[in-house]
């Protein structure tokens, strides 16, 4: 398998981020391998093991595999999906990105996040940081050359309290 | 101010309630008194502090507490404010302790509350004593391992003011040997008022609007969202309501459904016998295969279908509301059927579910809407001329939304009263 260069990871991170923020959620899913998954733990996870943790074992707040981000999409783009419509406008800045090591053919990269969603007269701010574990492949049309075998978001907010819920993608 | 809230012309088809009492701070002030001060209220379940010393922390009832395992096992629920000059006394989540030490002027109590220490202790002397000075607590009962506290004495026990609905906490509790908390919980704020979210948990109507998207998911899942019938609507008195009903979803306790492996089968036969061995046919019914919703007045709700979620709410003001939800699973459990609990809990529930977020965005517009001045009267008279009968359009009367606004407006009378007699 070939090295990804941190300029190159860092392109697929920002390229992810634009999907995102330009709710082309198609393209966005299918940056995911067919076992991808999407998780975000608890807030109330120990921060030492919230990156490690099982979501067929624990209480997650999102916990979507390859099937259930298609289902949230197609959640997502319907007008009756009444906690985004209308949609909010999101904003995704990526730093700090720390390029690990590859093992089996994947590669471990953890970035800072910063989420700014403005939706209904309130502007929320999510922050946390990011573990993407890539997968180097053949790639297609939306993701080329990398696809994503998990992207897992440990939000460092103390409760989802002071922020609306999560019902866009984090 | 008038104080008939709730204009209740149910015999005659109209029920409905002032909207002021979801915006009017001075309502809302005599709620905490009347209602949230009177109330058993839930704190949590026994299985979060398995071990002597274990506690959590939370704010019930507006009331920051410590709830904590005894070393005898017991539990008990201690206001978390130093006897001393009010200081927060534990400022952490959850843990396990020995003892609890105010960082403010190092006062130490025990996991009982009684002040075991404190600095510069031979300068208190006369009236002072050290047990006069622990840590204050409410009345604190458990039914089944669900734990509540109450902060007024002349409230009737836990076991009178549960009353009916003791019996749907069995349904619950039941299930399995051992019933346990899933470490983690959901913790997120509704920009509306308190009420409007006790209403929501029993309120059927909702759903096939609402919840279109969700709904949608279920067919999408092959799940047969039309097989949701046959409901009925127990009053369970005080407050207290259900709604029964059948989803077309599995219920990992104990109903296998066509989207799931055949391989299932088997095990969740397993699982309905043992039930029907240890309850007998009829409790292993209700609890294998038939849906349900319980509202215990006025702020905890379990809702016992695809996966069971308990929930309680936390009134911050009359605009806003915290909601924490946790997950009760059985301790042991097939890791396959552990997952598709959490798959139905998580696709349903929570703030990153694919139907929560939609009630909160509900409950969020209604407390913006009522600022017209128009809007004065809240609307619930759904089947108010027949309830207690088989309903007529759907499984979606409101006679639990009605059963809650008696009790409120009985709370408030009591309050209102007691306040004229003093004076």
């Amino acid at each position: 398998m070939p090295e990804l260069t941190r300029g190159a990871v860092e392109d697929f991170l920002y390229y992810e981020a634009e999907l995102i923020d330009d709710w082309r959620l198609r393209e966005w899913a299918a940056c995911f391998r067919d076992d991808g998954r999407y998780i975000v733990p608890t807030l109330d996870a120990d921060p030492a093991t919230a990156f490690d943790t099982d979501p067929l074992e624990v209480l997650c707040l999102i916990a979507d595999d390859r099937h259930l981000i298609d289902a949230r999409i197609d959640r997502l783009e319907n007008i009756r999906a009444h906690a985004e419509n209308p949609r909010s406008r999101v904003m995704h800045a990526i730093t700090n990105v720390r390029v690990g090591k590859q093992a089996d053919g994947v590669l471990r990269v953890l970035s800072n996040l910063t989420v700014h969603r403005w939706r209904q007269d309130r502007l929320d701010t999510y922050v946390g940081r990011c573990l993407h574990h890539l997968a180097v492949d053949d790639g297609n049309a939306s993701s080329p050359g990398i696809s994503i075998v998990e992207r897992r978001v440990v939000l460092d907010l103390e409760s989802l309290d002071p922020v609306g819920p999560l019902s866009f993608i984090l | 101010m008038s104080t008939r809230f709730v204009d209740d012309q149910g015999h005659d088809g109209l029920f409905r309630v002032r909207t002021d009492v979801f915006r009017d701070q001075d309502i809302f002030d005599i709620e905490r008194k009347a209602i949230f001060d009177k109330s058993w209220l839930y704190v949590g379940h026994a299985s979060e502090i398995p071990d002597a010393g274990s506690f959590v922390t939370r704010s019930v009832g507006g009331h920051p507490v410590i709830m904590v395992r005894q070393r005898d096992g017991d539990i008990k629920v201690l206001f978390n404010t130093c006897a001393h000059q009010s200081s927060m006394v534990c400022r952490v989540p959850c843990g396990t302790s020995e003892a609890f030490q105010c960082f403010f002027h190092g006062w130490t109590y025990d996991l009982d509350g009684s002040l075991l220490r404190l600095p510069g202790e031979a300068s208190y002397c006369g009236q002072f004593t050290k047990e006069q000075h622990g840590l204050a607590a409410p009345r604190v009962d458990s039914y089944r391992g669900f734990v509540f506290m109450c902060s007024d004495s002349s409230t009737s026990s836990l076991d009178e003011y549960l009353g009916q609905a003791r019996t749907y906490l069995d349904l619950v509790a039941d299930q399995d040997d051992e019933m346990v908390v899933l470490p983690g919980s959901h913790k997120y704020a509704i920009h509306g008022n308190w009420k409007m979210a006790t209403m929501n948990a029993n309120d059927g109507y909702h759903v096939g609007t609402t919840h279109a998207t969700y709904l949608r998911y279920l067919r999408n899942e092959g799940i047969d969202v039309g097989a949701r019938r046959l409901g009925r609507r127990p009053i369970l008195g005080n407050g207290h309501t259900a709604s029964e009903f059948f989803g077309g979803w599995g219920r990992p306790i104990a109903r296998w459904a066509a989207y799931w492996p055949e391989s299932l089968k088997k095990p969740l036969e397993r699982i309905a016998d043992g039930l029907r061995d240890r309850h007998g046919e009829e409790r292993a019914h209700l609890m294998t295969d038939v849906d349900r919703n319980l509202v215990i007045f006025p702020n905890l709700v379990i809702n016992d279908h695809s996966s069971i979620i308990i929930r309680t709410w936390d009134p911050v003001s009359p605009g806003k509301v915290v909601v924490t939800g946790w997950c009760l699973v059985p301790k042991e459990e097939d890791k396959m059927l552990r997952a598709l609990r959490l798959k139905n809990y998580l696709t349903f529930f929570g703030p990153g579910g694919f139907a929560t977020p939609d009630d909160i965005e509900a409950l969020n517009g209604v407390q913006v809407a009522f600022r017209n001045p128009a809007m004065e009267w809240l609307d619930a008279s759904k089947g108010a001329t027949f309830e207690n009968k088989p309903n007529v359009s759907d499984n979606a009367e409101e006679d639990q939304t009605r059963a809650f606004w008696r009790r409120w407006q009985a709370d408030i009378d009591n309050a209102l009263e007691g306040v004229a007699a003093d004076a």
